[in-house]
């Protein structure tokens, strides 16, 4: 389970993303409505993952994910892209975001990238922190992935 | 010089010395003349020379003796290489100034033979395993050329097969530049050797833009390291490509071993495929024309007649007005756009893709920040009235292909040739299935359809004509009510049996003209037939105003047929007991004629309805007529 935030400025879209994510069983913290409010929201709320449309009104959502990443550098952010976005979409993936779903979006794709995405970022944090434990750096959170303490 | 030779010198020198020192001493001392002196060293000479000549072999032999033939025989012998001999050599002495030299070489030469003997044996054993590790490795290597022969014939045979499966093998590492090895489908998909070619190039030969974006993808594939990343950078790289006019679905494949990375693309031509999918594609689109025009009908004529004005009348009036250019721009922007969208909705694709283009002219136009007169006109003078007319009769051309010359003549309604409608039905009925083909399906079926009153309008005719056959009189009627379109397969069976109800109403129900009279009706009896459509059903009303359906004797009828016992006859109602009409062999009439009386017609009714999962009610009263009630099921799929 995770905790989503949406970006998205067409309402039907936050409608139809929020409808699949939850009866997949993931939370949905909160909604933005353009790139502005997604930073906000992201910096209020630090959900687990966010998706992310492209194009929006004011900030876009590749300025948005640039902006997020600076702020959170493990960010998981996955990008809403239409057809024929795909020069948006490898800008986005060099920015840091982790994936990407193309509209029109089906809930199978949308969950099966969230899932991923979701259990990728589990992975990683144990591999990363079971690294920096061997450099005795943060022996504390490495002890508590590893069990020795509770 | 031999030894011998040597000491034989030797031995004269040292006999002869001794003898010059006398002589010259005798000499100093007087006695030169002495004969006795000079006999005594002449003799001395003689013995001394016989001496040093024959003690020479006396001294070889105590120096040498036997030992140096020895040496030279055993010398021979490890010349021979025979190392077991050996030369008897007294027991070494501890004395070493007392040991012979010649007996220390014995010596020394028996280590030395004794030392090669070692080494020979070692050798010996070497040379053997050698030899042993010689006959394995020849083994091996027989082992060895009979399983390269196996793999090099193996990898021919799959290099065969891959040059046979009609598909292109190509695989490129991080420089992106084709590797030597690859498939011969691929000379005929790039129509030239590829090796070494960069890969982005081959695939995008004319697309700078795309070329650039496919190898940076693929760079980035071949450096992250997250695997799930990798996956996802593979998306953006195209499943289709076009070269040369050949469409290449291209399927990508990560080859990671080791430290070593590489890119497989499967390359399989499917040009026949789009091809073939592009023609469907396009008599999709002209059936769906054809399906929306006719079911459209009004649409598409008001469409035609609105367009043709526009072109020819109100065009021209727009590009005279006196308003600035970009106004005129807008006016006919927006009027194109409501054309291309009106169009759109019929599924003319013709005219539409025509309109889509002067609309992209139009735009462009539009947002010039000044607008050049020159240019406008010459967009202007290039769309004349009668081009823009024109791509409204290619698709018409087209409907009328299919339709025949007549369906533009009629007014509110198509007429279409059966056998073309059939042939558009086995043309649709080939294609895979689709929703879009269900669709066009489903909208060539409703062409076939018609309104459910004219499969009963036969029998108003009939029914007046029958009455004067009975010597009754009717006034002419016509089927009223609503109007449901309906497909005539289904429901003409059934209808086919509605000629009994009005039989029926002529034979049972209408009364003579005189009957009529002394009931003090109207002469001309009265019948009716309305469709209404209600609640899924499609209801046909039956109605005539003649003697109604007289219960008691039904009852009576049926006691005496046996359909009934005269109890439960009694206990009936008068509907249940109008229900009897519909019994199998039940008729009222004493004699049958060629029109009524088997008592088989509105069982024939009760069980076509029926199979249509209907009902019939009949609904009667004595004297004042009659009325069926038909309900058929009316499913509202259209």
């Amino acid at each position: 389970m995770a905790r989503l935030l949406i970006v998205d400025d067409a309402l039907m879209m936050r409608k139809t993303i929020r409808k699949m994510v939850e009866s997949a069983g993931h939370i949905v913290e909160a909604e933005a409505i353009n790139g502005e409010q997604a930073i906000q929201m992201y910096q209020k709320y630090a959900p687990d993952l966010v998706t992310m449309d492209i194009t929006m009104p004011g900030i876009d959502g590749i300025e948005a994910l640039r902006r997020i990443m600076t702020y959170d550098k493990d960010a998981k952010i996955i990008m809403v892209s239409a057809l024929g976005q795909q020069y948006k979409v490898m800008e986005a993936l060099e920015c840091g975001a982790k994936s990407y779903v193309l509209k029109p979006i089906t809930a199978e794709k949308l969950i099966a990238v969230i899932n991923q995405v979701h259990d990728n970022s589990k992975s990683g944090t144990l591999t990363k922190s079971v690294f920096e434990c061997g450099e005795g750096r943060h022996q504390k959170s490495c002890d508590i992935i590893l069990g020795k303490t509770v | 010089m031999t030894i011998k030779k040597r000491l034989r010198i030797i031995c004269l020198v040292f006999s002869i010395i001794p003898l010059l020192i006398v002589y010259f001493l005798g000499k100093n001392a007087g006695l030169a003349g002495n004969n006795a002196f000079e006999h005594a060293v002449a003799l001395a000479l003689m013995s001394s020379i016989l001496l040093g000549l024959f003690s020479s072999g006396a001294v070889r032999y105590w120096f040498l003796g036997k030992q140096l033939e020895k040496i030279k025989e055993f010398c021979l012998a490890v010349k021979d290489g025979s190392y077991h001999v050996f030369l008897p050599v007294p027991n070494e002495s501890s004395d070493i100034d007392d040991e012979n030299e010649m007996v220390e070489l014995m010596r020394t030469m028996n280590w030395m033979a004794h030392h090669i003997k070692l080494n020979e044996e070692s050798l010996q054993s070497q040379k053997e395993e050698l030899e042993q590790a010689y006959t394995k490795q020849l083994i091996v290597q027989k082992k060895l050329e009979n399983r390269t022969k196996q793999l090099a014939e193996v990898l021919h045979k799959v290099r065969n097969l891959l040059d046979h499966a009609g598909q292109g093998f190509v695989s490129f590492g991080q420089e992106l530049k084709v590797a030597a090895e690859y498939s011969a489908e691929c000379v005929t998909i790039f129509k030239k050797e590829i090796a070494e070619e960069s890969i982005a190039k081959l695939l995008y030969p004319i697309d700078e833009k795309q070329e650039e974006f496919v190898t940076n993808v693929l760079k980035k594939i071949f450096t992250v390291e997250d695997s799930f990343l990798r996956e996802t950078y593979f998306t953006l790289l195209p499943n289709e490509v076009v070269i040369d006019c050949t469409y290449i679905k291209v399927d990508y494949k990560f080859i990671h071993k080791d430290s070593h990375k590489e890119i497989m693309l499967i390359l399989t031509d499917v040009t026949k495929v789009r091809k073939m999918e592009e023609q469907i594609q396009e008599e999709k689109d002209i059936l769906s024309m054809v399906v929306k025009v006719v079911t459209q009908y009004n649409d598409f004529s008001d469409a035609v007649e609105g367009y043709t004005v526009f072109c020819t009348e109100e065009l021209p009036g727009i590009v005279k007005a006196d308003c600035s250019i970009s106004e005129k721009l807008s006016t006919m922007f927006r009027i194109m756009h409501t054309w291309k969208g009106t169009f759109a909705q019929l599924n003319m694709q013709h005219i539409v893709k025509e309109l889509h283009d002067v609309e992209g002219e139009l735009a462009a136009l539009r947002e010039e920040e000044v607008i050049p007169a020159a240019a406008f006109m010459e967009l202007i003078c290039s769309y004349t009235s009668e081009r823009m007319v024109s791509w409204l009769k290619d698709d018409i051309n087209i409907l009328k292909s299919i339709l025949g010359d007549g369906f533009l003549e009629q007014h509110n309604m198509v007429n279409i040739e059966k056998a073309k409608l059939h042939q558009l039905k086995e043309k649709i009925r080939q294609w895979p299935d689709s929703p879009q083909k269900q669709e066009i399906s489903l909208g060539l079926e409703v062409l076939t359809y018609c309104p459910f009153k004219e499969l009963l309008r036969a029998y108003t005719e009939y029914t007046v004509s029958l009455a004067k056959r009975y010597e009754k009189e009717v006034h002419p009627f016509v089927i009223t009510g609503d109007h449901v379109l309906v497909n005539p397969e289904t429901y003409h069976d059934a209808a086919q049996t509605f000629v009994h109800l009005f039989r029926n109403a002529v034979a049972h129900g209408l009364e003579t003209a005189e009957e009529r009279l002394d009931a003090g009706k109207e002469e001309i009896g009265r019948i009716s037939c309305e469709v209404k459509l209600i609640e899924g059903y499609i209801l046909v009303m039956i109605k005539d105003d003649g003697c109604g359906i007289d219960t008691e004797r039904l009852k009576n009828i049926a006691v005496e047929s046996g359909i009934l016992d005269p109890k439960t006859a009694l206990s009936l109602s008068d509907e249940e007991a109008g229900q009897l009409i519909f019994a199998d062999g039940f008729s009222s009439a004493s004699c049958a004629d060629d029109i009524s009386g088997r008592g088989v017609g509105l069982y024939a009714v009760r069980m076509e309805v029926k199979k249509l999962g209907g009902r019939v009610e009949v609904h009667s009263e004595l004297g004042m007529g009659t009325e069926f009630h038909l309900f058929l099921p009316f499913p509202q799929t259209i």
